[in-house]
């Protein structure tokens, strides 16, 4: 049978055309439309005058930037790896149990990834509460007296790391519970006759097996955590903001806070340049380490 | 029988379509809650009884600081913002550069009777910008010691009078507190994390010794102002260094402590007059409260003060009725006319006429701490300054630290004034 | 000395038992075929064996040594498992020698049986592949090759053909039956497939219902099955089962009459038969079409012509069908009336419970 090859296009086009239009006007126009704005000094709202790259000059030569910038390494370092290998560890442990009680458990560590961040947040603000913070204990036993972990610089980024943790880990055990299902039981069962041993269980058949998971799950986690603020925000309420300031913060800051949408946009497109190179350059990366 | 009721049903339904269409409808947000709150919302409530069948505020509470300024700035822009909001005059400057705020004619204003005649004129002029009024003054407000008239008993500071004595001096004060100490978790209570009160706290007694923070040059903190500055925030730091008020408060918790009995004094907000006055009233205090214009601890009084007052937001794109105009007009001009009310939430009105009103001269405390309005210094005019602007941004990344002894107190204000240089620049 | 005995071993999931007290005496060197039904236990049996399923009850001993509380690695057992559970990520080379290196064996060592290994089973070639780049069949001989390098005492082998294709299946069962006589180690083999069972055991393990039905070679499977279940599973065409109307007692052999029918005299002892409700077993190649019109008497049904012989579904007088062979060249059609002669030296009786009356041997 002839095929009616334009036609056949035509049609093609017809179905793509819904996502492309999407994709366009909620995507790509915005995204032009922050590059652009990037080089005027736009306000919040509206527009602005161009001027170039002296957006991006000032940018490199300001020091709240760069501290906005070690922070959110800092705070990615604290979370992607250990939110993983936490997340995996504690599927492991979910997976060796059945039915129900599987159900049970892995209800309470996902719990928490079902609220929204505003309870996180009370939650683990009573839970440091100075006076009344039932982590007070052992913080009191560790550092000799009630600790302000929220107010003290040093512990600030650590603890919003653990409360992320403590929030989202539970979406990661779930991908890595089905990862782990996803390795047949046989295998087990030949690597027991195989003599194998619990480590090398994990080391040589679990881990190799659940890398794709595990890089997956990294990369994710890296895009989510380059785009901090949140949590950050909400617990330096009330204290001191400059310090741990993270880059979404910081374009929250100057749009919303001082009205220089040009500048923020500026910091929107380093961000978005930023997460880009990294997740691209951590997933290559990472499937090259999984295929060696 | 059922005919005749639903002929009755639609009839009314028909007639009250016809009020609402008479009626006109006025948005209004505000960022009130609590004790102040509470009494705003008896006003509007009041306002439309009195008005019912012309006028009817819709009433909105927001948050209050950042939030409710940046929902302010991008619902205008995009023609969403309300018929008339609160609106802190310190933050004016700042409102007026992003474009928030729709100014009011000198005739729009005079047709309701209201003028620079009926303010104090520095109250009146914090609502203008190059000479146009963006924002009608309501009150003014500032911050106040209350205290805890047991424990200024037994410690010997009430005079004859029964007021607190023996508190101006820095060193005077802290004498004070030492002595306080005895019957006090924290003989003072404030908030000591965070801006607001440390702002609040720092102004005054920055003030107390004519410092001045941003020169007509543009400059922050100029050469002469800075050991000034030092010095207010050493002062405010041997309070929490000598124990005698909390580390790394926040506002609530300051509160707390003092209405929990735990602390003599408290310095914070007239705002919180409501809050006292509503737990004495059912005898949840426990203890007699007082207030009095915070202490004298340098060269002269001098206060902190801000005002609320009224604006209309520049709703972009959606040209405002005459006939809105004059209900909105007609809600400031009531509002301020009715201040009385708005006294009993602390503030001191800033009509004129009800602040010299016989009725508000014998009001407690206002009475005792309405000295304050000759002496208040109001935040600087500039677009950094205000509510939930950089200069309460910088409070919290530099004063508050100092205040915990995290920085030292040069150090605080040489980098705050980098900080802000660098931002206005 | 491996020989592999079971004593009274028992296995329930909570209140369903699986198996109920089995046992049986496994000698080194002998290549043994688990074979019944799905569900009838074997699979089980097989992995208690192997360690990877708990045995309530009963014991267990390999080579003299009881295992049943036993690891699976303490076992000296191998496996083959039906999808052969290869190491996906490891190369075949890695998958023969992860069990070696796990025992600390020495490179060399390793290197060496590996590949003799892999001569033998003729997977050289296919050393650095990984399992995805591999047939069915050459997977199959991974995961036996697995096997053979760890030098097991036995090797447990779970359906390992069900997953190849018809041809495959053929030619693997002839090269496992080659493998056997050439490394002569004890071999336990489970399938459903009683043609796998027939060409591959020297004993075979019939199972039903988490029982043994009967142990034993597989001519004595075949010839003297111990119960009615063991005949109509094994052989093909199925074993014909024809209800006895009358049984008389001819010296001493039992004469029996089907409904209708002239009497068939069988070799089976009269002494021992319970009376009433037998059933008479014959084998289709026992029952032959005659052309002379002697024997019993039905109509043809269906005809299926294999070229060297030919299957006829006979009805029989009470509606009982009975297949019955003639010479490859047959002219009977659908409809025809035939009659069969019965070899009653083949024949066998069944009673109501389905135990088996066989010829004195």
């Amino acid at each position: 049978m002839l095929r009616n090859h334009s036609r056949e296009t035509a049609v093609a086009l017809l179905f793509v055309l819904p996502f492309v239009l999407i994709y366009g006007v909620l995507f790509l126009w915005p995204t032009v439309q922050m590059v652009l704005l990037s080089f005027t000094d736009a306000p919040l709202i509206g527009p602005g005058k161009w001027i170039g790259i002296e957006n991006y000059v000032e940018m490199f030569d300001d020091r709240r930037f760069w501290t906005s910038v070690r922070n959110t390494a800092y705070f990615v370092a604290l979370t992607v790896i250990p939110n993983t290998l936490i997340g995996l560890a504690i599927a492991m442990m979910v997976s060796r149990l059945k039915g129900w009680q599987q159900s049970i458990i892995l209800a309470m560590f996902f719990l928490p990834y079902i609220l929204p961040v505003s309870v996180v947040y009370r939650i683990w603000n009573w839970m440091f509460n100075l006076q009344f913070g039932i982590m007070q204990y052992p913080l009191t036993w560790i550092f000799g007296e009630a600790t302000p972990v929220f107010r003290t610089q040093w512990m600030f980024m650590p603890a919003v790391a653990f409360v992320t943790i403590w929030w989202t880990c539970g979406f990661n055990i779930l991908l890595f519970l089905s990862g782990l299902r996803s390795i047949s039981t046989d295998i087990y069962e030949a690597a027991a006759l195989d003599n194998a041993s619990r480590w090398t269980i994990f080391r040589r058949i679990t881990w190799p097996l659940i890398w794709p998971v595990t890089a997956l799950v990294l990369t994710i986690q890296l895009i989510l955590q380059l785009k901090i603020f949140d949590q950050v925000y909400l617990f330096v309420q009330g204290g001191r903001p400059d310090p741990s300031m993270v880059l979404v913060q910081y374009i929250y800051n100057q749009a919303f806070q001082k009205n220089e949408g040009g500048y923020a946009a500026a910091v929107s497109v380093a961000l978005f340049v930023i997460v880009i190179v990294f997740s691209v350059l951590q997933f290559q990366f990472l499937r090259a380490r999984g295929e060696k | 029988m059922k005919t005749f009721f639903k002929i009755a049903m639609l009839s009314t339904a028909l007639l009250s379509i016809g009020a609402a269409q008479a009626a006109e409808d006025v948005v209004w947000w505000d960022f009130l809650s609590g004790g102040d709150g509470v009494r705003m919302k008896a006003l509007i409530e009041q306002f439309n009884t009195e008005h019912a069948g012309e006028i009817t505020i819709q009433p909105t509470t927001l948050e209050w600081g950042t939030p409710f300024y940046t929902k302010v700035q991008t619902s205008a822009a995009i023609g969403e913002g309300p018929d008339v909001m609160t609106y802190h005059l310190s933050r004016v400057p700042l409102g007026v550069a992003s474009g928030a705020l729709a100014p009011i004619s000198a005739e729009d204003l005079s047709s309701v009777g209201l003028s620079g005649d009926v303010f104090a004129p520095a109250n009146w002029e914090a609502g203008q910008s190059e000479g146009a009024q963006y924002a009608v003054p309501f009150d003014i407000h500032s911050i106040i010691l209350y205290y805890n008239k047991d424990k200024l008993a037994e410690a010997g500071l009430l005079d004859a009078n029964g007021l607190p004595t023996g508190l101006d001096g820095a060193e005077n004060f802290t004498a004070a507190l030492e002595k306080l100490k005895a019957g006090s978790e924290y003989p003072l209570s404030l908030q000591t994390s965070g801006d607001g009160t440390p702002w609040r706290v720092f102004y005054s007694l920055f003030g107390q010794q004519d410092g001045t923070f941003l020169a007509e040059d543009g400059t922050f903190f100029p050469d002469e102002s800075i050991p000034k500055a030092v010095k207010a925030v050493e002062t405010m730091a041997s309070w929490v260094e000598g124990g005698y008020a909390p580390a790394l408060t926040e506002y609530e918790g300051s509160v707390a402590l003092f209405t929990s009995g735990e602390s003599a004094l408290h310095l914070n907000g007239v705002w919180e007059v409501p809050t006292m006055a509503d737990l004495a009233a059912k005898g949840e205090l426990g203890f007699e409260w007082g207030a009095v214009a915070v202490p004298t601890f340098f060269d002269h009084p001098a206060t902190w003060a801000d005002s609320h007052g009224f604006a209309i937001p520049n709703n972009v794109g959606k040209e405002m009725t005459p006939e809105k105009k004059a209900a909105v007009l007609e809600v400031i001009s009531w509002m301020n006319k009715n201040s009385l009310a708005w006294a009993n939430a602390g503030h001191i009105p800033a009509y004129t006429p009800t602040r010299e009103s016989e009725e508000f001269k014998t009001m407690q405390p206002n009475a005792t701490y309405s000295v304050l309005a000759d002496t208040a210094v109001f935040d600087p005019k500039s677009v950094l300054a205000g509510v939930a602007s950089p200069v309460y941004d910088a409070v919290a990344n530099y004063i508050s630290p100092a205040m915990n002894g995290e920085l030292g107190a040069q150090e605080a204000i040489d980098e705050m004034k980098a900080d802000l240089q660098d931002q206005a620049d | 000395m491996s020989d592999i005995v079971l004593k009274e071993v028992s296995k329930s999931y909570g209140a369903v038992s699986v198996l109920d007290k089995v046992s049986m005496h496994i000698q080194s060197g002998e290549f043994i075929v688990f074979l019944g039904p799905s569900g009838c236990g074997k699979s089980t049996l097989l992995r208690m064996i192997a360690g990877l399923e708990e045995c309530n009850d009963g014991e267990i001993f390999i080579g003299g040594e009881r295992v049943d509380q036993l690891p699976p690695n303490q076992r000296g057992v191998a496996m083959v498992f039906q999808n052969y559970a290869l190491y996906p990520h490891m190369t075949v080379r890695d998958n023969m020698s992860f069990g070696l290196e796990n025992v600390k064996t020495p490179k060399a060592e390793i290197t060496r049986r590996v590949e003799d290994a892999a001569r033998m089973l003729e997977i050289t070639q296919l050393l650095d592949r990984k399992p995805a780049q591999l047939s069915g069949g050459q997977r199959q001989r991974v995961a036996i090759g697995r096997a053979i390098v760890r030098d097991p005492k036995a090797f447990l082998l779970d359906e390992p053909l069900s997953n190849l294709d018809a041809g495959l299946r053929v030619r693997t069962r002839l090269e496992l039956a080659q493998l056997h006589n050439r490394i002569k180690a004890t071999m336990i083999f489970v399938t459903h497939d009683q043609i796998e069972a027939m060409t591959l055991a020297t004993r075979i393990v019939v199972m039903n219902n988490k029982k043994i039905e009967q142990i034993g070679t597989p001519m004595e499977i075949y010839a003297r099955p111990a119960t009615r279940f063991v005949a109509s599973f094994v052989g093909s065409p199925a074993m014909n089962f024809v209800p006895v109307a009358a049984v008389s007692d001819v010296g001493g052999k039992a004469a029996i009459t089907f409904a209708g029918q002239q009497p068939v005299q069988t070799a089976v002892p009269v002494a021992g038969l319970p009376t009433g409700n037998l059933t008479l077993g014959i084998r289709a190649e026992a029952a032959r079409i005659t052309h002379d019109g002697t024997g019993i008497k039905g109509v043809a049904d269906v005809i299926e012509r294999l070229g060297e012989r030919t299957l006829v579904y006979t009805k029989l007088l009470d509606g009982t069908i009975l297949v019955a062979e003639d010479e490859g060249i047959s002219t009977i059609q659908p409809g025809d009336n035939v009659s069969i002669a019965l070899d009653g030296n083949a024949a066998i009786v069944f009673d109501a419970a389905g135990k088996a009356f066989h010829a004195a041997v």
